[in-house]
Formats: structure tokens, C-alpha cells, sequence
């Protein structure tokens, strides 16, 4: 006979009180869906880090123009090319913002700018304050962005809700059209618009969405054929439930995820087509600025003038960087089945 | 399989037929003649070119015969230069170009597959999570940014390589790398997925089972099939190429095709980007048709299903 | 008989993002040369896990043997180099999983499959590795073995591919076959085929098989011993007769009276209420006393040891106690009738 054993006293072999309630408790709290999600998203540092950045830029966009006194185009040829300066941080050297430019001179002494006179970015060719326009143009390209990826969102989620649910031959002639449209490279169409409609905003962002609509429409099909088949729309439908009801019930709901985490991802696209366009000489015209226009004016002079390319650079790498991050953490929060 | 890909070159067809009438009409709705802004022209002299161009036919004629001369690969003559036509505009800029494109592609599926590789083997480590930071800095930091700050500090401030232009090997590099960081993070990202998914399977379970060692369960069963997808993306890279070497071309002075379409926009030079944009179009069009095809070949899964239908 | 495979008091641990999962906690048994084992129990139970850590294939990082040894041979697998265990999974202990449909590469013929162990393990050459392949492919009973060693597993259709999955196991002749529910994702009828066929192996062959299944059913077609598992332990073993006719631990006859019966009177399944318990925390006793409908408070706090009933039959249950009331199982647990 072991330890253990010795200790039991026969009053121990009396039936237990179990509660048959007990066996079948749940113990830990259910989760809704987004709830979930919502929880694993947090977890996802990456992606946190990506959605703060995206929400401070677009607050800093709205507020830092307002900070200066000088505006997008206030012009002023004896402040030209300064290199940036920043009160309090001249004073520390190796921050390279105490008005010196790369070949050591003290352009803000040579050129006799008023002391009291900052350009925390420093000016460009035309002594525009570059802190005014690298703010206003990250408003111009998140607009554009914003704008582009909405409009997307709508044309796609309807199209591909259309010809997913109504099926038969409304999608096969739907997606005929589609296929032919895919197979069309969306540079050229874009390139092609823009030429035609005279570089804007409003232009861009057509041309933008001129092709960007089919990828929604694409995965939003996909997504509500699958659904239409499972067991619970089926359910439903047998249930007597209208179309309405199920596409508002059932369908969308359950296609929601993929639509985000897809509208997450056309963001930074749009952004980037933006820049591109406007790197070419198609994109934004002046005096306006979008990063992409301040980005390609600031590489003709990156030999001289560094800090003209650096600033808007670096808004758009962390704009860039932030909303990939944001997307895959959408991704991986929102499809359980791709979390690995 | 025969019928599959007669079916999916005459969908090729008819898309480039549609980019070639959208561009056409496109073109047309511009304002005024090519030659209007050449005002030491006369009036019969205008009228003589404007002739010789066949500008004077009403448009249905010009679009009949712009499409019959596309057919026989025929894209018309440049504004810009004399007597040069686009063709032989784009056989110029094809050397660099595919040159830069190539080496970019080559390099770029070297550097991701191994930095796939590693990652998917090495899962939840160090190399995992610097492969994937690399991986998203590659994929969210446009080319033509990459390509500048390049060419800033290792051109311009440290002078190890040449800034710009076309004169030898050691100018390849930086352009040539530019491009393929895009190529790199796209691989490597798809392959560690690709490979994690694969490790996970029961068939590697199943391969370990036998005994088979380990380098022979990683690249004979893992690997291989995780290469078969990768083809797929292959045509989104290679218009992402198309697309980086419009910028990168043009910042380091190549001279390519994306170099002399840039110009072109830039002087409104209509024959050489119609030319150029259905030249572009025709590639990538081709590209995802041979990808699909070469798919269909590689995986035997779809290359059975594919002949017995 | 002599012993070929002995496990002894084998833990094997998951790390996962909630914390360590005890999936097996403390499982002991031998295997003869020779004969087949059934390890019987529900999903979660522990089994395909103690047959993973047999042949050290659990997820690496996340899965490990935290104690006891797996003797094969009177080599401790548990210590055993990865290089050594490479030399035994094929060669000596072969596995045949689940699902025919995902344990196969889809990209490699069959026959490359099947000489892959060949030629790792026995130096054939391609040639030879080839014929025995075919060889291998009509001895499972797949028709026509000349064409189909060079056709791709999505030629096949499932009960084909199980049998394809079995020639692989069994091409080096193991002396030890891990069958990890090897009917459950096929049609009844091909179910039936595929237990006849490793009966009908295990004759010509003389390999021992160790069968993992829940399905009472298949047990009692291939097995002539059953360890019955719960919670990650082994709750009572015995030989087959044992388990069926005079059973003694009340989660094995849960499971007898959740068995389809033609000619029972009562035409009602009966289910076991509850959930597997957490092994993410375990309980302190008996691990299947909170759903045991003559649970004791002993059964809550004290882990019951295994007690012989006979030589070769062992229930770990307080109810053999001789303190214990005397319980005698329900009605619907009984298979032949006999007491």
C-alpha cells in the first residue's frame, strides 16, 4: 500500500456531489467575432505600431501647416534653397538642422534670414516653407488615397455583389467584362486617363479607380459565392428569409473582413500609383504638392539640397510601411485560418 | 489543355484589342493635329503631312487602318526625331531595359527564395522576423524612393558606385538592385508562407515517417512544391518591373523603353505612348498567359486535369 | 512473447500561447512481436499524440517528451538522435496516418514515394527500388502496379491511396506498424476492404501493429489487445475479450453503450454528458470523474491506480477498491450479453 493510499478514510467512498450542470460549463467567456478579432489585432505589435503612425500622420497633416506662418505657395526668392533649421534642436550638431547645408556654409547668415526666422524643413528653389508643403502634401496624397479607395470600395462591393448573388448569367456576362478589364495592365490605363483628362486630383483619383475597383469586386465575388453555398445561408434561405435579409444578415456581414483587410491594402496602393504618377510628371501639378510631386522635385536636386527629397521620403516610406503593417495585422486577425 | 490555351490567347487578343481602340479614341479626343504647334509650317505643308500621316481620312478609316498596321506590328512614326519610327524606338530602349529587368528578377527570386526558405525553417526566430521586416520595408517602400537614397549615398556621398548612365557592368548595380528589392520582399513573403504551409502538411508528416533525411524532406517534398505556386506570381512581378523601370530608368538616365516613355509624356510625343502602352500592354498580357500556361505544365495536379478535359 | 516496444510512464507536453497542454500524462505499455494493440479513446485523448512520440514526430518547439522512455528493442527512443531515429522510422516502426487524401506529396509519382524509404533504408538500387514498388502495389492489391507506379496520387481515389499509404509502410517490413485511424476518412465499404487487407499483411508479414481509433468496431475486427485512453492516461487495458465482455472502468463502458448494437432491445444511443477535461489544468484525481455517474469524493482529489483484474487486464478505477461500493455496469454497456 502506497502513501497516498493509507491516508484515504472509507468515508471518502460516499457518491460525490456533482453537479451534471457543471460538466457541460463553458469555462472561459465566448468572444464575438470582432471581439476577437479586435483582441487579436491588439496583440499584433506591428500592426498597432502601423495603425498610430497612419492616425498621428493624419492628425499632424491636419494640424503642422497651421503651426508656420507661411503658406503652400508663399513665394520669396532671397529665403531660397535654406536647409532646414529647428529652434532649440540647432543647437545639436549631428541633427543637421542649424540651417548649415551640406558643404558647411551657414545658409541662413549667407543669404541674411531674419534671426527670428525658422524653416524646420527647410525651403525649396522658390523659398516656399518645405514643412508647409510636405504637411499639406501628405493631406493631398491620404486624400487622394482615401478617396480612391472609397469610391473602389463601393463600385466593387456592388459589382461583385451583384454578379456573385444573382449568378447564372448576369454574372457570366458580368465577368466576361471583368476578365477582359483584368486583363487591361492598370499603369497603362492610369497613365492613358491621366494624359486625357489633364494631371488633378480629381483625375487621379479617377484614374485610380478606373481599375482599382475590379480587385474588390474580385475577392467580394469569391467571397459571397462561397458563402451563398454554406450550410447556414442555405439554412436561412429555407427559413423563408428575404434577399435583403440575407445579403444584410448573412452575406455582407461575413464578407466584411475580406473587404477591410482588401481596402487596407488599396490605401498604400493608391498612395503609392499617387507618387508614381506624380514622379513621371503626371501627377500633381503646381503649385499644389502631393509627396510624390515634392519627392521627384527634391531627387533633381539631391546632390545640393538633400533635405528637399529626405523629409517627404520619409512620410511616405512610414505612411507606406504603416498601412502594410495595419493590413497584414487585419489579415491575420480577421482569417483565423491564415494566423500562423 | 489545347482548347484551354487557344481560349485564353484569344481573351489575350481581344484585351489587346480593346487597349488599342481605348487608346486610339483616347488620342483622338486630345485637342488639335501633331502638327499644329509647328508654326513655321504652312497651311499646304500641314496639309501635305497631315496626308502623308493620313490624318485627313475621316476617323473610322484611321482607326481601320491603325489597327491593320498594329496587326503587322507596325506602331507608327515618333514626333520627336525625323522620319524615326516607334519601333525601332523601342528595339533601342529593349537592350537596357530587359537587360536591367532581368538581372533585377534574377537576382531579386535568388535573395527571396533563400530569405523564404530560411524564414519558413527558422519560423517564429530571429532570421524569421528580420526576413519579414525586410520583407515588408520591400514591398511598402516604393522603387523610385529606394532608388533615390540609393543613389544619394552610395553614388553621390560615398562614391563606391556610379551615379547614372549606361557605360559598363559596374553601372547595372544599382539600378538593377533598386528594382528588385520589390522582387525580393514579394518572393520571400510568398515562399515562407508557401513552405510553412507545406511543412505543416501530413505528407511531409508521411515523408519524415520513411526516414527520409531531413535535407531531403526539406528539398525534395518542401521546396519543390512551394515552387510551383511562386510561378503564379509571376506576372504581377513582371508589371511591377515594368512599372519600377519607368522611374528607375529615368532616375539613373538608362537609356530604356521606361526612360523614352517618360520623355514622351513629358513632350507629349502621342505616337510613341500609344506605341510604347500597347507595346507594354502586349508584354504583360503575354507574360500572364505564358505564366498560366507554364503553370498548367509544372504542377501535375492541373496538367492531368487539364488534358482530360 | 518477447517484448518489442515498451513504453514507461511517458509525458509529453504542447506549449501554446495559453500555456503548457498535458496532452499525454503518464502512459505505459508493451507491444509483442508480432501482435496488435487497439488504443482506443475519444478525440483529445492522448492517442495519436502517444503514437507521434513514438516515432519522435511531434511539431518540433512545440511538442516534447517531458519524461519516461519508449524501449524498442532495449533502445530508449526517447534519448535517441534525430540521425538514429531517421535509421528506425521506416525501417523498423512505419506509420500510416488519417487522411489517404493529404499524406501523400501530390507532386511525386507514387512509385518515387514508395522508393524513397527503399532506397534509404535497403541500398537498392533504382531499378530494384522500382520493381519492388510494383511488387508492393500488387501486393496491397492496387491493379494494374506496371502503369500506376508513375501516375500521381490525385489519380488515385481515397481507399486506393489508403492502400498505396499502407505499401509505403510496410516496404521495408517494420517490425512495428502505427496505424493512426487509418479507416476514419474513407466509406464504410472501403473501410471493410482496408481492414482485411492489413489483417491479411499482418498474417504474411508477422509485423506488429499498434491501431489508433475511436470506432469500437474496427478494434474488435484487428486488434487482440485494447488500452482504453482518457485525459492523456491509459484508464483501462485488457485483452479484447476483456474490454467487451468484462469491462471495468465506467468510461469504458460509456463507451460500449455509446456502440450501435442490431440486436439491442433499446434503440436509444446513449451519449456520455460532459467534456473531455482541460489539460491545460488537468484535474487532481481521476481525470474522467467529473463526468462519472458513480464518482466518489476520492475520485476528485486521489489519481486511482491501475489494479489488476487479471494477468492481463488493468483498470485504473477507485470502484475496484475494496472500500468502494460494489457497481456492476448499465445494461446498454454489455456487447454479448454475458455477465
Amino acid at each position: 500500500m502506497s502513501m497516498s493510499e493509507r491516508k484515504l478514510t472509507p468515508d471518502l467512498f460516499r457518491p460525490a456531489n456533482l453537479d451534471s450542470n457543471k460538466a457541460e460549463e463553458i469555462s472561459k467567456p465566448s468572444l464575438s467575432f470582432w471581439q476577437d478579432a479586435f483582441r487579436r489585432l491588439k496583440q499584433n505589435k506591428g500592426a498597432m505600431l502601423g495603425l498610430f503612425a497612419i492616425v498621428f500622420i493624419i492628425i499632424f497633416s491636419l494640424i503642422a501647416p497651421t503651426l508656420t506662418k507661411y503658406g503652400i505657395d508663399d513665394q520669396e526668392l532671397m529665403r531660397s534653397n535654406l536647409p532646414p533649421k529647428v529652434p532649440g534642436l540647432e543647437k545639436i550638431e549631428f541633427l543637421g538642422v542649424n540651417g548649415v547645408d551640406i558643404r558647411g556654409v551657414n545658409q541662413y547668415e549667407m543669404k541674411s534670414v531674419p534671426k527670428d526666422q525658422y524653416f524646420w524643413f527647410g525651403t525649396d528653389n522658390l523659398g516656399r516653407d518645405q514643412w508647409t508643403r510636405v504637411w499639406k502634401g501628405t493631406q493631398i496624397s491620404l486624400y487622394i488615397a482615401f478617396l480612391a479607395s472609397a469610391i473602389e470600395l463601393i463600385i466593387g462591393v456592388a459589382y461583385g455583389g451583384i454578379s456573385a448573388f444573382y449568378g447564372g448569367r448576369t454574372d457570366d456576362v458580368m465577368q466576361r467584362i471583368v476578365e477582359i478589364l483584368y486583363g487591361i495592365p492598370n499603369l497603362v490605363v492610369i497613365i492613358l486617363f491621366i494624359i486625357i483628362l489633364d494631371p488633378g486630383i480629381l483625375s487621379i483619383t479617377l484614374a485610380l479607380v478606373i481599375t482599382g475597383w475590379i480587385g474588390m469586386s474580385r475577392i467580394v465575388r469569391a467571397q459571397i459565392i462561397s458563402l451563398k453555398n454554406r450550410e447556414f445561408v442555405l439554412a436561412s434561405r429555407t427559413l423563408g428569409s428575404t434577399n435583403g435579409r440575407l445579403i444584410s444578415k448573412h452575406l455582407l456581414p461575413n464578407t466584411l473582413g475580406a473587404i477591410i483587410v482588401t481596402s487596407t491594402f488599396t490605401i498604400p496602393g493608391a498612395i503609392f500609383f499617387e507618387s508614381f504618377l506624380s514622379f513621371i510628371g503626371l501627377g500633381i501639378q503646381p503649385p499644389v504638392a502631393s509627396l510624390g510631386s515634392l519627392i521627384a522635385d527634391g531627387f533633381r536636386s539631391i546632390r545640393i539640397y538633400p533635405h528637399l527629397a529626405i523629409y517627404p521620403a520619409s512620410v511616405l516610406c512610414i505612411l507606406m510601411i504603416s498601412f502594410n503593417l495595419l493590413g497584414d495585422g487585419l489579415r491575420d486577425a480577421l482569417d483565423p485560418k491564415m494566423r500562423r | 489543355m489545347l482548347r484551354y490555351i487557344t481560349q485564353r490567347i484569344l481573351y489575350m487578343l481581344l484585351t489587346l484589342l480593346v487597349i488599342a481602340t481605348i487608346t486610339f479614341f483616347l488620342m483622338k479626343l486630345l485637342p488639335g493635329s501633331p502638327f499644329n504647334n509647328q508654326d513655321k509650317l504652312t497651311e499646304t505643308q500641314r496639309y501635305a503631312l497631315n496626308e502623308k500621316y493620313g490624318l485627313n481620312d475621316p476617323v473610322p478609316v484611321q482607326y481601320i487602318n491603325y489597327i491593320t498596321k498594329l496587326a503587322q506590328g507596325d506602331l507608327g512614326y515618333t514626333f520627336q526625331f525625323d522620319g524615326r519610327t516607334v519601333n525601332s524606338l523601342i528595339v533601342n530602349g529593349m537592350g537596357p531595359s530587359a537587360t536591367v529587368g532581368f538581372e533585377a528578377l534574377l537576382f531579386g527570386t535568388i535573395v527571396g527564395l533563400l530569405l523564404g526558405i530560411l524564414a519558413a525553417l527558422r519560423h517564429n526566430t530571429f532570421l524569421d522576423y528580420g526576413a519579414m521586416v525586410i520583407a515588408v520595408f520591400g514591398i511598402a517602400i516604393p522603387s523610385f524612393v529606394f532608388a533615390g537614397l540609393l543613389q544619394y549615398y552610395i553614388g553621390v556621398k560615398l562614391e563606391w558606385l556610379p551615379v547614372a548612365f549606361w557605360n559598363g557592368p559596374e553601372y547595372h548595380i544599382l539600378p538593377a538592385f533598386s528594382l528588385s528589392v520589390g522582387v525580393i520582399a514579394t518572393v520571400a513573403r510568398f515562399m515562407r508562407t508557401e513552405m510553412l504551409e507545406i511543412l505543416g502538411t501530413d505528407y511531409i508528416l508521411m515523408a519524415r515517417s520513411k526516414g527520409v533525411s531531413k535535407s531531403s524532406v526539406i528539398f525534395k517534398h518542401s521546396v519543390r512544391n512551394s515552387l510551383i505556386p511562386i510561378v503564379t506570381i509571376l506576372g504581377p512581378m513582371a508589371i511591377g518591373l515594368i512599372t519600377g523601370s519607368l522611374v528607375i530608368e529615368n532616375i539613373f538616365a538608362i537609356p530604356g523603353i521606361g526612360e523614352q516613355f517618360v520623355k514622351a509624356i513629358q513632350v507629349n510625343d502621342y505616337p510613341v505612348i500609344m506605341g510604347t502602352t500597347i507595346f507594354y500592354s502586349f508584354l504583360i498580357v503575354a507574360i500572364i498567359l505564358i505564366v498560366d500556361i507554364l503553370y498548367g505544365i509544372i504542377d501535375p495536379r492541373i496538367r492531368v486535369a487539364g488534358g482530360k478535359s | 512473447m518477447e517484448k518489442l516496444l515498451e513504453l514507461d510512464n511517458i509525458h509529453v507536453s504542447f506549449q501554446t500561447y495559453g500555456g503548457e497542454v498535458k496532452a499525454v500524462r503518464g502512459v505505459s505499455f508493451t507491444l509483442d512481436k508480432g501482435e496488435s494493440l487497439a488504443i482506443v479513446g475519444e478525440s483529445g485523448s492522448g492517442k495519436s499524440v502517444t503514437s507521434k512520440s513514438i516515432m519522435r514526430l511531434l511539431p518540433n518547439k512545440i511538442g516534447s517528451i517531458k519524461q519516461g522512455s519508449i524501449k524498442f528493442q532495449g533502445k530508449d527512443l526517447a534519448k535517441a538522435s534525430e540521425r538514429d531515429m531517421e535509421k528506425i522510422r521506416g525501417a523498423e516502426i512505419s506509420m500510416i496516418f488519417q487522411d489517404p487524401m493529404t499524406s501523400l506529396n501530390p507532386t511525386m509519382t507514387i512509385g518515387k514515394q514508395i522508393m524513397e524509404g527503399l532506397r534509404k533504408h535497403q541500398n537498392m538500387s533504382k531499378s530494384e527500388a522500382k520493381e519492388r514498388a510494383v511488387n508492393l502495389l500488387k501486393l496491397v492489391g492496387i491493379p494494374n502496379p506496371e502503369l500506376r507506379v508513375d501516375e500521381y496520387p490525385h489519380q488515385f481515389s481515397g481507399g486506393m491511396r489508403q492502400r498505396v499509404v499502407i505499401a509505403i509502410a510496410l516496404s521495408c517490413n517494420p517490425k512495428v506498424l502505427i496505424a493512426d485511424e487509418p479507416t476514419t476518412a474513407l466509406d464504410v465499404t472501403i473501410q471493410a476492404q482496408i481492414l482485411d487487407l492489413m489483417r491479411d499483411l499482418q498474417d504474411k508479414t508477422g509485423t506488429a501493429i499498434i491501431l489508433i481509433t475511436h470506432d469500437l468496431g474496427v478494434v474488435a475486427n484487428l486488434a487482440q489487445r485494447v488500452a482504453v485512453m482518457y485525459g492523456g492516461m491509459i484508464v483501462e487495458t485488457g485483452t479484447v475479450d476483456e474490454i467487451f465482455y468484462k469491462p471495468k472502468h465506467p468510461y469504458t463502458w460509456g463507451l460500449l453503450a455509446s456502440m450501435p448494437k442490431l440486436n439491442a432491445e433499446s434503440k436509444e444511443l446513449l451519449a456520455i454528458p460532459g467534456t473531455p477535461p482541460d489539460l491545460m489544468n488537468p484535474p487532481k484525481g481521476c481525470p474522467f470523474a467529473a463526468r462519472c455517474p458513480y464518482a466518489m469524493e476520492v475520485c476528485l482529489e486521489n489519481m486511482p491506480e491501475a489494479t489488476d483484474v487479471s494477468s492481463s487486464h488493468k483498470a485504473a478505477c477507485w470502484l475496484l477498491d475494496e472500500r468502494a461500493p460494489k457497481v456492476e455496469p448499465p445494461e446498454e454497456a454489455l456487447v454479448g450479453g454475458a455477465r
